[in-house]
């Protein structure tokens, strides 16, 4: 299945802005984005379209958005987002610690508002992505599932460890992850001390993946920070 | 509590001085009234010496010069060495005429038939001078020399001494039980000046006292109670406009950047739509700085402190200002030595990430031309300081000497992201300096190192 595919509910009270972000969400790809402005009309969107993603506003005019998440979830666990004018931590954390996937806070940018849903989207639907179970650098692809590299070289495989710092950078490809949270990914909260055997797998990663591992293509330093999984458009 | 120990040393040593002064007045007082009263009395009476001299053999009989009855004396009797009465006056009938040896020596110790009377040696024999009865009393004293010399050497030295010792220690029971009583009401005016509640109990010596404490305690906490809703109140009120800013707000950043995007417009709409962007994006950075900055000063904002490793918080705020996409112009280097690494602080590690990328922002925009921004720590002992630095034209003069103005306490008119670096800083104890050293700017943040270290 598509990520395209998959149905987005949209419940915001401000008309301008709930057009805006489905303007947004179709812009962007998907087809298939509906709207609410109240809990009511949630309400009766969630029974008739069965979205598999709902964003949510907190304060809508005949109700509040955490509420409706734990109604909605009740009958149906959806991955949902908050989009919230309040930036309050209190929210935030509230909204987090009901389940929520995520709280973005108004104003957002089209580009960061796509970014994360895609984010949500790809963590629950996972299994059901096509594009989840393999990442793509150029002639070279990696299969999540099997850990194994098919590349110009042949077949190679990844080491649990090179697997998990892999997947951790390619979950914000494109972005710098820092060598905290690769430590984190590849040995848990205790992690300190590693940075020496990360960079011993990272190494070995390149060695797998690069053409040529002294001048990297995909896998970028951060000098002092951390490392870069690069796009395949802009590598 | 060490001033009330003072004031009770004092207060007994006070007690004892005026015991013993007392004691010395008392005994001045009464040694000079009877001094001056042991004359007056007729027993001592100089005038008695002339009284009996007035009685003379004159012509073959004893006649006085006249009446020798003077003040309150009623009458007088010469008596001769054979016990019997050569003169007398007024002397009244009941009286017998003759006395005998014994008699003398009686009436001349205590009373003749309760006459009160007195004698004086005459040539002749013994004067006899009486008041009327009850009007004197007599009282003679006997005492052994070694009673007057333990009286004056032992007895009296011993009393004082122990006059004293009784003063000090009745003082200092005394002062015991007002130190006692006194404690709790020192200890509620301290704990009243560090803004604690007083609440104590309102009987005993100075219960007055600890109600008249208990109700200023009251109206401050009542007064805090109402500053603090003012507080709130503003607080509230400013995020509620941020909040209602925000919602117009999206409007326009996203309207913006669809436009910013879409390939159908020309090259100048798309800028256009762009610089709109942007501005957008300042002003949504300046709602929130704001909302912060208020939280902060009427601490509002509640602070999570929790342990963390300033070298990871560091690195996170940098990637993630990288990973929001700065101008190819910037480049953030890191500057963090290896034996930082190990460093953990208390406190709220997503403020202070905030107060890092507020300094980078800072130096971002305002070298519009591009600089090196360069993000390190140094760990000194007990502190820790988190440096920004860039190598931009540094701050402008007067705007170096009002961020080094210090406690600001108001909101300032500009440069909201330095004010919560402040406030963060002070949040956590910690201070920040601005400079220019040379080139560029620099932002000197310094924390309290409190964990143990291992």
């Amino acid at each position: 299945m598509e990520r395209y595919e998959l149905k987005l509910l949209t419940v915001e009270d401000e008309p301008q802005v709930r057009d805006m972000i489905c303007g947004i969400l179709r812009e962007a790809g998907y087809q298939r984005v509906s709207a609410a402005g109240s809990c009511a009309e949630a309400r009766q969107a969630f029974r008739e379209q069965q979205p598999d993603c709902v964003l949510l506003d907190v304060m809508l005019p005949d109700g509040d958005g955490f509420e409706l998440m734990r109604e909605l979830r009740h009958r149906r666990d959806v991955p949902t987002l908050f989009l919230s004018a309040r930036d309050a931590d209190e929210d935030r954390l509230r909204g987090l610690g009901l389940g929520a996937d995520d709280y973005i806070v108004k104003p957002f940018l089209p580009a960061e508002l796509v970014l994360r849903v895609g984010a949500v989207l790809k963590r629950s639907y996972a299994a059901a992505l096509s594009e989840g179970s393999c990442l793509r650098l150029g002639d070279t692809v990696v299969d999540w599932d099997s850990g194994a590299i098919h590349g110009p070289r042949g077949v190679q495989h990844l080491t649990a460890k090179e697997h998990a710092i892999l997947r951790r950078l390619a979950e914000q490809r494109g972005k710098i992850v820092t060598i905290d949270a690769l430590c984190r990914a590849g040995w848990g909260e205790d992690f300190f001390g590693y940075e020496n055997t990360l960079m011993v797998h990272l190494r070995r990663l390149r060695a797998k993946i690069e053409d040529d591992p002294s001048h990297p293509k995909w896998l970028l330093t951060q000098r002092g920070l951390g490392y870069k999984l690069a796009r395949e458009d802009a590598p | 509590m060490k001033s009330l120990g003072k004031i009770l040393a004092r207060y007994v040593l006070s007690a004892a001085g005026i015991a013993l002064a007392l004691i010395f007045i008392n005994a001045a007082v009464f040694f000079t009234f009877v001094i001056a009263n042991a004359y007056d009395a007729p027993g001592f009476d100089r005038r008695l010496g002339e009284l009996a001299a007035s009685v003379r053999w004159d012509s073959g009989r004893w006649a006085a010069d006249g009446s020798v009855l003077e003040g309150d004396y009623c009458w007088a009797m010469l008596l001769g060495d054979s016990g019997d009465i050569l003169w007398e006056e007024a002397l009244p009938a009941e009286l017998r005429r003759h006395y005998t040896v014994g008699d003398v020596a009686s009436f001349t110790r205590w009373y003749l038939a309760d006459y009160p009377v007195q004698v004086w040696r005459h040539d002749a024999g013994l004067f006899v001078i009486a008041q009327p009865r009850g009007s004197q009393w007599k009282q003679q004293m006997l005492m052994s020399s070694r009673s007057v010399n333990l009286l004056l050497n032992d007895i009296i030295p011993a009393f004082i001494i122990l006059n004293i010792a009784a003063a000090l220690l009745m003082a200092l029971a005394f002062g015991l039980r007002l130190f006692r009583s006194v404690k709790p009401v020192a200890q509620g005016i301290s704990d009243l000046a560090a803004r604690m509640p007083v609440e104590l109990s309102e009987k005993g010596m100075l219960g007055e006292l600890s109600a008249s404490l208990n109700r200023a305690s009251e109206q401050l906490r009542r007064q805090e109670l109402l500053l603090k809703k003012r507080d709130r109140t503003r607080t509230e009120w400013i995020a509620g406009v941020s909040h209602d800013i925000r919602t117009p707000l999206t409007l326009v950043l996203g309207e913006a950047a669809q436009l910013e995007a879409d390939r159908t417009l020309g090259e100048a709409v798309r800028g256009k739509a762009g610089t709109i962007r942007v501005q957008g994006e300042r002003i949504r950075a300046l709602v929130s700085d704001l909302n912060l900055a208020s939280k902060l000063t009427y601490e509002l904002q509640p602070l999570r402190f929790q342990p963390f490793r300033p070298a990871e918080m560091l690195r996170e705020a940098a990637a993630e200002l990288l990973n929001s996409g700065i101008d190819e112009a910037f480049s953030l280097e890191m500057d963090i030595p290896q034996a930082c690494e190990s460093l953990v602080l208390q406190g709220d590690a997503p403020l202070i990430a905030r107060a890092v990328r507020n300094l980078v922002g800072n130096s971002i925009r305002h070298n519009p031309q591009g600089c090196v921004v360069t993000v390190g720590m140094r760990w000194e002992g007990s502190f820790c300081r988190l440096t920004v630095a860039d190598t931009g034209s540094g701050f402008p003069p007067p705007v170096l000497e009002r961020l080094r103005r210090p406690h600001e306490d108001a909101l300032p008119s500009h440069g909201l992201g330095l004010a919560i670096v402040r406030q963060v800083a002070a949040a956590h104890g910690g201070t920040v300096y601005f400079s220019n050293p040379g080139t560029g700017a620099l932002a000197v943040l310094t924390l309290p190192v409190t964990e143990p270290q291992e």
